[in-house]
């Protein structure tokens, strides 16, 4: 399979696939496909049926994602403002992204999804969920406005907003957090809800939320 | 503080602050943080804006004015963004400097830089039998110290003379100095369909330098 990012404000990501040979994406993300491109369904198996029902009752996510199968070109975009990051991931190396980020993986990657815990007040009630790769295998990847990649040492630590996070290792963990802006009941009631990553591993952030309007 | 620009289309700001320096950013616009700096509220009443002014400001509705800002502490970096397409721009105002920027734009400032919110612009529109009063509200900011703010779009910069004016649509302004005038106009068309259709725009005279963008 090869990836190929069509430049651009809006990019999108051209996957080329040989005869058999398939990726996945979310559904309703393609851009256009050839005709020989056939199109499946693939079932998230992740954390079973209780986790299933939270993930789509409660964060509105599928239960299935679209297959394709070549041969044949197809292309993917997430209709937002923003850069595409073609990936390769070695064998067992595990990559988390954050969710409605995915454009297109390799169906070799087994996928999985997790959920990152808010911290339980009012204005970060919930948390969000993450899609978790495993390599060997391709994907693209599509960061809102500009991504910022950095490298975290072993216990080095990130703070960063929630709708900032883009992907980062397996080995980097994520961690909801208040941080209060003072003391006294008013400095603690009004804190600030942000995530924390610790190292070590990769990260990389994206300059817009993807929830919040950015026209 | 050290301010650069990371990207172009939606841009970010990276700042490097030293140990103990401090900048002040609204609420909620952060990205990132190094671990080691501290956040904490800095309050408008500890910025010298009157609670009855802001209460003004407050009453008179749309403006995005919180009542705080949040304080960040060096040493370390980070990250603001606006979730927005458009330039940044990053401002040394030499000591007694002031800027009159349009409210909702502002990123980060230094501590050093004297802050007061206020309407640059008023306006009435007639809805159905009643007039209702628009208002263009702006951050004024005083050096000494750096401003960081992004505009929506594009930034034209104009230095107007004291006979010069510019017309702007009424989200158009993005900066203009204390030395110009803002008054509101009327572009009104003409004819039978035209007729009593008036929408309002900005004159804007000299002398001082102003911004204009391009995105609304």
């Amino acid at each position: 399979m090869e990836l190929e990012t069509l430049k651009g404000v809006v990019p999108a990501v051209l996957a080329t696939l040989g005869p058999q040979e398939s990726i996945y994406c979310e559904h309703g993300i393609m851009l256009y496909k050839d005709p020989p491109v056939t199109v499946g369904r693939k079932t998230i198996q992740s954390g079973g049926v209780l986790s299933a029902a939270k993930r789509t009752a409660v964060g509105g996510i599928p239960f299935f994602l679209a297959e394709y199968t070549g041969p044949g070109s197809v292309a993917f975009s997430r209709d937002g403002l923003g850069e595409i990051r073609d990936l390769e991931l070695a064998p067992n190396e595990v990559l988390d992204v954050a969710e409605g980020s995915l454009l297109c993986a390799e169906n070799r990657i087994p996928y999985e999804m997790f959920y990152v815990a808010g911290t339980n007040r009012v204005g970060r009630m919930l948390g969000f969920w993450m899609d978790r790769l495993t390599g060997p295998g391709k994907l693209a990847l599509h960061g809102y406005g500009n991504i910022i990649s950095m490298t975290l040492g072993e216990r080095e630590t990130v703070t960063c907003d929630y709708g900032a996070l883009l992907f980062k290792s397996g080995s980097v963990s994520a961690k909801s957090r208040n941080l209060p802006f003072g003391s006294g009941l008013l400095g603690k009631l009004e804190s600030y809800e942000v995530l924390e990553l610790t190292g070590p591993g990769k990260v990389a952030l994206q300059s817009i939320d993807p929830k919040k309007p950015h026209t | 503080m050290k301010a650069d620009t990371i990207g172009t289309i939606t841009p970010a700001v990276l700042v490097e602050l030293r140990p103990g320096e401090k900048i002040l950013a609204e609420h909620e616009i952060m990205l990132h943080m190094d671990g080691q700096v501290k956040i904490a509220r800095k309050t408008m009443k500890q910025l010298g804006v009157s609670r009855a002014h802001l209460m003004g400001m407050k009453a008179r509705g749309d403006t995005e004015d919180a009542y705080f800002f949040a304080e960040f502490e060096g040493p370390g970096n980070v990250t603001f963004s606006r979730d927005k397409g458009g330039e940044v721009r990053v401002l040394n105002l030499p000591a007694g400097q002031t800027v009159r920027l349009r409210s909702g734009h502002l990123i980060c400032f230094d501590e050093s830089v004297r802050y007061n919110p206020m309407v640059l612009a008023q306006w009435y529109i007639q809805k159905g039998n009643e007039r209702e009063a628009q208002y263009l509200f702006a951050d004024e900011l005083t050096g000494p110290g750096t401003i960081v703010f992004q505009s929506v779009g594009n930034i034209l910069s104009f230095n107007l003379a004291a006979t010069e004016a510019v017309r702007t649509s009424t989200v158009g302004l993005l900066m203009a100095s204390p030395s110009n005038v803002v008054q509101v106009g009327w572009l009104g068309a003409s004819g039978v369909f035209g007729g009593g259709m008036v929408s309002p725009v900005l004159d804007v005279r000299g002398p001082g330098p102003i911004m204009v963008h391009s995105g609304v």
